[in-house]
């Protein structure tokens, strides 16, 4: 332990190798005695640690103890190992407190666990408080009193560390868990003690770390201290609400005594903020002093949070305390403020989809609406929530009850009725067209049935429900004639609708299918495959920006159409559930049907459903009558009877009475018939609806062939018998008939004229009774017989071979065949040697 | 005892999948904590950059502390969020059985996206993982 200075004022490298040897040596030495004495120390402090199992030992004289050795690192600027020592403290009380909620209590706890009296909130201005210090000497601090001092030990420690924002989290945890800790113990705090506690800690840690960073810094770090900042804005709003300063009408006595109580036990301002204009001290008193008071305060604190919160991109913290602040401004009857943040937040869940938060922020709408006398906006809220499902039963009712007894309000001064959309009152789900192919003819019934889900929760008395009808025709479109909508409009006749789930984010099921198609892509040369893809058809569709797509939840503007053509249905109760209702209308004009709107009417109130999507259409004919008359079989032979037969299609002609087919007679031509000709009546769609006897008169010139009486778009089949009786003097014309040209094409070597039948056309021309140009039918008749004769000599007899070729498909029996002779010459005999058996 | 689980699915509209709590009042109380702690999930997530591979980097640990609630978080790979709270009473929970918790609960999930008629993004609406939810959080309480 002794050094040896040589020359300690010369300045010669010598002394300065002496001076340099004293120093180490003297840094050496003192370290060792640091080290041997802490080590002491700390051997004795763990000594006494380990009999804190015994009866008797207190954690306050510990905690002296253990503070010293804190003090001692601090002093040595061995901050990291000070705050070690606290940290220990802290961590053994807590294991203690915890111990004691499982049921293992200390002795010492106990006094702990006395009613709380002062709630003065933590004071960081000072590095040592030595007021609470002594406290703790005396064994006669409370829990809170330890838990500040300790607080504000370590805040000390971690500012001389500079780790400011360390003090922040840890203050937030330190009070949170205080107040777990009294509630673990069972302390008994008067209400609002705590929530005074807290905010003045809160405010003051915030000063202090103010007080030690620049602005910068601090707004660099605001996502450390915002914890803070909502903490002290609920603390302040739930003393509000219990002094009941946040009331239409003020406090009352006993909010007052509360106040008063609150306020004593604050105590004196603690001389450490005296001098602070704006100390958390001052503002709490300031703030409970008054109700206007209260309202500044609070709302620059919640201002100040919800700022930060944005600031920092934490939008849905930010929604929440905006939801907190409407709370109060409903409150305090401004609803037109509440109204901003509500929305807000409204908008934020919707579009996450959470439904539940969706509910109870739209409730509070309501009642928002209401107040400001919004009559649209809360009919359509109230709608919405009267089919919400998680609200109950009960709750449902009351809002839909709302809306109808508006609706049944008096019809005054025939004011603007209130138009609300249709997906929150009920759904479309599916349509059916009876005819199924939604084709009808001018004069036909089409009826419509809709099925519609009702949100309600109880059964809605409708006034009336419309189809709004857009009518268009197309002229000169094939697809549009009579013929080709009965024959090709095929469909099952029923429309489903996509359903609105609500609930789930807008965005995901308004998204259409992706309608993909095949291409290829061909060479032209030689037909081979270049390239193959898929396109997609309705990309415009998909891409369509979020924005533009209409909200399910305020629609801008709801316009019903004017429409010339509505269908209606009168008078119904729409059960809660699913319901069928069913229009029935009359055509009357052709041309096409789209349905574009539906319209309920509940008194003055209507719900629209402003587009049906998919589009449904029907279409409506009119058909003119026509006449047709086609041969039974194949070809028409001449010579024998041949059937024919006659379909009337009337179209929008109705046979009355007297109407009558009148055909021209041709004397090659006559025309055969029953008496018991029968004549059927269809109906449009094949349906055989009667019977009824032909009336047929025939006269020298016309055969009259009266009509039975039939309704339009209906058919009117017979069946009649013709023969064509072909004079001998006209010549056989041999012409192919059009068949035998498909068969000339495919076998062009072939030439089979000798089986074509020779055709002859014979012209009917036929007066119709609803049209005053006569139809000219004309009928091919097939010659069936092909006649040879060639005269054939054997010496000096002559022979007269007459052939005779059947063209036809039809067997004939030829019988009685003579040779006539025309001329006038008696000695030629014919003798006919055939057989008179033999057939042909 | 307080107990809720959540499950949120991936970005970007955040809506929840799954939520459980026992018991049941309070549960809007709830739905909004877990709404609000996906703002400090968010901010984690962006911070913790794109390297998400490490089993341990999945388990967002104590998400923010309230006065009454834990609120703790965990993240999958494909950015599902899985949200615990838990009563701040409830001091005998370890971190590491949270984590294992939230390992049970990342498996079952896993298992529902196995299942061939299950869509992503539907709500889950599965017997075997109300089991096990039920399971876990009756061994908290």
């Amino acid at each position: 332990r002794c050094v040896v200075l040589s020359d300690p004022l010369k300045d010669s490298s010598r002394s300065q190798e002496s001076w340099n040897a004293f120093l180490t040596k003297l840094r050496t030495l003192l370290l060792m005695s640091f080290t041997k004495n802490l080590g002491k120390f700390e051997d004795d402090m763990r000594t006494l640690r380990e009999k804190r199992t015994e009866p008797g030992w207190s954690f306050c004289e510990y905690f002296m103890v253990q503070e010293e050795l804190a003090f001692v690192f601090e002093m040595l600027q061995q901050f990291e190992d000070a705050l070690v020592q606290y940290d220990e403290l802290d961590a053994l009380f807590s294991q203690y407190v915890v111990n004691f909620g499982a049921g293992d209590g200390a002795n010492w706890l106990t006094f702990f666990c006395q009613p709380v009296r002062s709630w003065n909130g933590l004071i960081l201005r000072k590095p040592i408080d030595m007021e609470k210090r002594e406290l703790i000497q005396n064994q006669e601090a409370t829990l809170l009193d330890l838990r500040s001092y300790l607080f504000s030990r370590q805040c000390t420690l971690l500012i001389f560390l500079q780790r400011p924002w360390e003090v922040s989290q840890r203050a937030l945890e330190l009070l949170h868990n205080c107040v777990q800790e009294l509630k673990l113990l069972e302390v008994s705090v008067p209400p609002g003690a705590l929530d005074c506690w807290v905010f003045l800690s809160c405010l003051e840690v915030l000063q202090r770390i103010e007080g030690c960073c620049d602005r910068a810094q601090i707004d660099a770090n605001i996502s450390h201290t915002v914890g803070l900042w909502s903490y002290a804005t609920e603390k302040l709003k739930s003393l509000g609400y219990l002094c009941g300063l946040v009331s239409e009408k003020g406090p009352n006595s006993e909010d007052l005594n509360r106040t008063v109580d609150l306020l004593a036990g604050l105590g004196a301002e603690r001389p450490e903020t005296a001098n602070a204009s704006q100390s958390p001290y001052k503002k709490l008193k300031e703030a409970l002093s008054s109700v206007e008071a209260f309202e500044k305060h609070y709302l620059d604190l919640s201002h100040a949070t919800i700022e930060m919160y944005t600031n920092i991109g934490r939008i849905r913290s930010a929604k929440l305390v905006g939801k907190d602040l409407a709370e109060f401004y409903m409150r305090k009857k401004g609803p037109q403020k509440a109204e901003v943040y509500l929305q807000g937040a409204l908008k934020t869940y919707l579009a996450e989809g959470w439904a539940l938060l969706v509910t109870h922020t739209r409730k509070q709408l309501a009642e928002c609406q209401k107040h400001l006398g919004q009559i649209e906006n809360y009919l359509q809220t109230s709608s919405l929530l009267a089919g919400d499902n998680h609200l109950s039963e009960d709750e449902r009712k009351s809002f839909c009850q709302e809306i109808l007894d508006f609706a049944n309000q008096q019809v005054e001064n025939q004011g603007q009725k209130v138009t609300l959309p249709m997906h929150s009152f009920a759904q479309l789900k599916t349509l059916h067209f009876d005819p199924p192919n939604a084709v009808v003819h001018v004069g036909g019934k089409l009826s419509i049935e809709l099925t519609l889900l009702s949100q309600m929760p109880m059964p809605v008395q409708v006034d009336q429900m419309a189809i709004h009808v857009h009518f268009s025709t197309e002229k000169n479109s094939y697809r549009k004639t009579a013929e080709w909508l009965t024959k090709h409009k095929t469909s099952n006749g029923v429309i489903n609708f996509p359903s609105e789930v609500a609930g789930f984010p807008v965005s995901r099921n308004n998204l259409p299918a992706l309608e993909l198609y095949e291409m290829y892509e061909r060479s032209p040369s030689d037909n081979s495959l270049n390239t193959a893809g898929i396109i997609c058809k309705n990309v415009h569709m998909l891409l369509r920006r979020q924005e533009s797509s209409s909200s399910l939840d305020m629609p801008s503007g709801v316009t019903l159409e004017d429409g010339a053509h509505v269908l209606k249905c009168n008078n119904l109760i729409l059960e809660p559930g699913v319901n069928k209702i069913t229009f029935n209308t009359q055509a009357k004009e052709p041309g096409t049907y789209t349905l574009r709107q539906l319209c309920t009417s509940l008194g003055k109130v209507q719900f629209v459903l402003l587009h049906i999507y998919p589009i449904v259409q029907y279409d409506v004919y009119s058909q003119e009558p026509q006449l047709k008359v086609e041969p039974m079989t194949d070809s028409l032979l001449a010579g024998i009877p041949q059937r024919v037969k006659f379909t009337v299609t009337t179209g929008h002609y109705t046979m009355k009475n007297g109407d009558a087919l009148q055909l021209s007679n041709a004397d090659s031509m006559p025309i055969l018939y029953h008496p018991e000709s029968k004549a059927m009546i269809y109906s449009n769609t094949r349906e055989k609806i009667s019977e009824s006897s032909l009336r047929i008169q025939s006269s020298e010139k016309i055969t009259s062939i009266s009509m039975p009486i039939a309704p339009a778009y209906h058919v009117i089949e017979f069946e009649l018998e013709v023969m064509y009786l072909p004079s001998a003097t006209e010549s056989a014309v041999e012409k192919e008939n059009t068949t035998s040209k498909e068969v000339h094409r495919k076998n062009k070597e072939k030439q089979k004229q000798e089986n074509c039948m020779a055709t002859v056309d014979q012209k009917v021309t036929i007066d119709c009774p609803w049209s005053i140009y006569s139809t000219i039918i004309a009928l091919t008749f097939c010659i069936p017989f092909n006649a040879k004769h060639s005269l054939l000599s054997a010496g000096k007899r002559k022979y007269v071979q007459v052939c005779v070729q059947n063209l036809s498909e039809l067997s004939f029996q030829l019988s009685d065949n003579s040779l006539k002779n025309t001329a006038d010459c008696t000695d030629l005999q014919l003798v006919p040697l055939n057989l008179e058996s033999q057939q042909v | 005892w307080l107990v809720l689980v959540g499950v949120i699915c991936s970005l970007p509209q955040n809506y929840p999948l799954y939520i459980r709590s026992i018991p049941a009042e309070n549960e809007l109380k709830f739905h909004y904590t877990v709404h609000t702690s996906l703002d400090v999930v968010d901010e984690k997530i962006s911070a913790m950059g794109k390297a998400l591979v490490d089993q341990r980097e999945l388990y967002l640990g104590l998400l923010y502390p309230t006065e009454d609630y834990k609120v703790y978080g965990y993240v999958t790979n494909s950015k599902v969020k899985f949200v615990m709270v838990v009563d701040s009473s409830n001091t005998a929970l370890r971190d590491n059985e949270i984590r294992s918790m939230f390992r049970k609960l990342h498996n079952s999930y896993t298992d529902i996206m196995c299942n061939p008629f299950y869509n992503p993004g539907d709500r889950i609406n599965s017997r075997t993982f109300d089991n096990m939810v039920n399971s876990m959080m009756m061994q908290v309480c």
